[in-house]
């Protein structure tokens, strides 16, 4: 048994040794290529292209050569030699997966410095995923349907492999991730698709060894299982999708007191997709820090003295956001109360980075005036006011679906004036909203 | 099914689509004998032999190797039958050296004197890369191959196609040579009948899927019989004759080939009152054509 997987394992060193030999140069070549060429760059370097299409119509043509003239589609090992199939399609495998699995750590890696967003060992795994679920499909498949070209497929799934790895290293473009953008969308799709692939693989497999059927009917067993593979992926797409859409990668907008000498801003794992969801308020001067975590993400609206924070968060698909301030003194949160708001609209406000101009503070840091997007109202500039007296506390819808046209804020000690055109005054005792004249009009300020 | 049969099929069928390959084939193959299996090309031959070998799956009936059911034995049958195929499947880019080295390894039964004895009988160097190899050199080692480990049946589908006559002839007095020197079963499928004639003790022709006929060589040659009836006149048509493979009227004279040939069936062409009958014996070729080949009495 050891002797004859021995001499099958020379057999298939023999066979591929060259391609062995070029996986093990990927790193390096990864490695080197990192340093001068971006993801970007490399995406788009034309002499690469035209090696990869002459490189392509080479293999096509040795694969016609080699595939359509023989007279039988199986080795001499599996046709002459008194061993498991299984035995021998798996050391076929292995052989390739360990390539695969050079070229996807490869690959990922080398993204993984080239951005430095997601971690390293998580796109190198994404990368590995990625090779082995096209070497489990190409291989499997391939071997069904054109048993001989067993070689010639591994070298057509490294092409292929390499090809699209290039699509898929596009996500991890820089000027892709510099936008805030989800660093690949597709991502849950790899971690599905390998089990897809490697079950998909095992089916082709078993059907080669256990039905050896003509061409043609292997060819509408495999068009079969290609149908499968890709019905069963397309929903999935879908939604992981829509679990993007309801799963959005959290960022934090980070804040500042107004003398620069506090800063609060995401900790933990960035960007985060679940539960919690950690802040971390540092005090520079005195060099204390404190940390807190949320079950639901929340932006930063302001901070209305130095050592405290308004947050809003939202729980998903909840119908109003909690309004919460958070005081580094004893590390405190108090939830003030609820504002009525339309489901996950907390994601417009951190995407939007708009958060520093939906709020103001009275300077003693009791009252905050906010003008978030109206609940009635699809259109983008017409807000609602709010008027939040932290004291109290008391939250009060004072203006709702009003067109925010005043472009500067005045705090006085009992109002606040909004001038720029039709300008506001905000009584603070009890949140009246009048109209602002110079003083000597009618109805001008006092 | 009983193991005193090499190879025995009951009702084997092969179907590709709705075309019959092998159609209800009920085959038995003696132990010790040289098996001819003969029929044109596309009679159903080779995939015969590979259903027997597990290379294709049956729509139905069974197959039997050395007493081991085709499919559950496949594996053990493999290591008791050399199989030399139709095209020559070596891997080309070993070497004759390598390629030995690589297949003794699964076979516990290698014997590697008589390697080394058919080696240096056939000419086949040592170091030389079997794609540099001719045809007839590379069908010589894969007999070697299919000999190494002395398998009780040697299965030989067309090993000689594509082959001059030339070195047909060297490989077929080889596998003579071999046969003599050793007692097992021979399968030997063939469409080149008159060299199958030569080594041949059993005789099955393949037709259209299905087995037309199928016993000793010398039973089938003494059985099938030329007659040439000439006539004053325009021949009679032939009625009444039983066994009639193949007819033609050549002039005045009717010649026809009969099988199951006796006096009593010379007694009833004496009947069409011919003006002479000569009787005729066959080679197997003729005989091959006009069971397969020619018209049907």
């Amino acid at each position: 048994m050891l002797t004859a997987l021995y001499r099958l394992c020379w057999k298939e060193w023999r066979q591929s040794w060259y391609l062995l030999l070029a996986a093990l140069l990927l790193p390096p070549l990864a490695l080197r290529l990192s340093l001068t060429l971006t993801p970007d760059q490399l995406h788009n370097w034309e002499p690469l292209k035209l090696t990869m299409v002459l490189f392509t119509m080479g293999l096509i043509a040795r694969s016609a050569l080699v595939v359509f003239p023989a007279g039988t589609r199986q080795t001499y090992a599996e046709v002459h030699l008194p061993i498991s199939p299984m035995l021998h399609q798996f050391l076929l495998f292995v052989g390739q997966a360990l390539i695969a699995t050079c070229a996807g750590m490869s690959f990922g890696g080398w993204a993984a410095q080239q951005t430095g967003a997601p971690p390293a060992a998580e796109m190198m795994l994404v990368g590995v995923v990625h090779f082995l679920a096209i070497l489990f499909v190409t291989l499997a498949v391939a071997r069904a349907v054109f048993p001989t070209a067993g070689l010639v497929v591994g070298m057509l799934w490294a092409f292929i492999g390499t090809n699209s790895s290039f699509y898929y290293l596009s996500f991890f473009a820089p000027s892709v991730v510099g936008e805030g953008r989800p660093a690949d969308p597709l991502s849950g799709v790899y971690y599905w698709y390998l089990p897809v692939c490697l079950t998909a693989a095992l089916l082709a497999y078993s059907f080669h060894l256990g039905h050896k059927l003509s061409l043609p009917r292997r060819g509408i067993a495999m068009g079969g299982l290609a149908v499968v593979l890709v019905g069963a992926l397309f929903p999935k797409m879908l939604l992981n999708t829509f679990e993007h859409q309801n799963k959005y990668e959290w960022y934090f907008q980070s804040l500042t007191a107004d003398d620069g000498s506090v800063v609060v801003e995401a900790g933990g794992v960035i960007p985060a997709v679940k539960p919690p969801y950690t802040l971390e308020m540092t005090d520079l001067r005195a060099g204390h820090s404190v940390t807190y975590s949320w079950n639901e993400p929340v932006v930063g609206v302001g901070m209305p003295t130095r050592t405290a924070v308004i947050l809003l968060g939202q729980p998903t698909d909840a119908h109003y956001l909690h309004l919460y301030r958070w005081e580094m003194a004893g590390n405190v949160v108090r939830l003030l109360g609820d504002i009525p708001a339309s489901p996950n609209i907390i994601r417009n406000l951190w995407q939007s980075s708009c958060t520093d101009s939906t709020c103001d503070h009275h300077s003693h840091g009791r009252y905050t005036f906010l003008h978030l997007p109206s609940l009635g109202h699809s259109r983008e500039e017409i807000f609602d006011w709010w008027l939040i007296d932290s004291v109290t506390p008391r939250i009060q819808l004072i203006k709702p679906e009003t067109y925010m046209s005043q472009s500067h804020i005045t705090w006085l000690p009992d109002r606040i004036v909004l001038t720029g055109y039709n300008p506001k005054v905000i009584h603070l005792p009890d949140g009246a909203v009048s109209d602002w004249a110079l003083p000597g009009e009618k109805g001008g300020a006092k | 099914m009983s193991s005193e049969y090499a190879i025995e099929t009951r009702e084997l069928t092969k179907r590709f689509g709705r075309r019959t390959v092998v159609d209800h084939l009920s085959l038995q193959v003696p132990r010790g004998s040289i098996f001819a299996f003969l029929g044109r090309n596309g009679a159903g031959k080779t995939t015969t032999i590979r259903l027997l070998l597990d290379l294709l799956d049956r729509n139905s009936g069974d197959a039997r190797v050395l007493g081991l059911d085709a499919v559950t034995g496949a594996r053990d049958i493999r290591r008791q039958v050399g199989y030399v195929a139709q095209d020559t499947d070596l891997y080309d880019w070993m070497t004759v050296e390598e390629h030995l080295w690589f297949c003794r390894g699964f076979h516990a039964a290698w014997d590697e004197t008589l390697v080394r004895e058919l080696q240096r009988k056939l000419d086949l160097p040592d170091k030389q890369k079997i794609r540099q190899l001719s045809r007839g050199k590379q069908a010589q080692l894969a007999l070697l191959l299919a000999m190494a480990y002395r398998p009780e049946l040697l299965i030989l589908d067309e090993p000689t196609a594509g082959l001059d006559v030339v070195v047909r002839r060297e490989f077929l007095e080889e596998v003579i040579e071999l046969i003599q020197q050793e007692g097992r079963t021979i399968f030997f499928s063939s469409h080149l009948v008159h060299e199958v004639e030569r080594i041949a003790d059993w005789v099955g022709i393949m037709d259209n899927g299905k087995l037309s006929y199928c016993a000793p060589l010398e039973a089938l040659k003494s059985s099938v019989r030329r007659l040439v009836c000439a006539f004053d006149g325009t021949p009679p048509a032939l009625a009444g004759i039983p066994g009639v493979l193949q007819q033609e009227v050549i002039g005045k004279s009717l010649i026809f080939t009969v099988q199951d040939y006796s006096p009593e069936l010379l007694a009833s062409v004496q009947q069409l009152a011919p003006r002479q009958v000569e009787v005729e014996p066959l080679w197997l070729e003729d005989i091959f054509v006009a069971m397969v080949g020619g018209e049907r009495g």
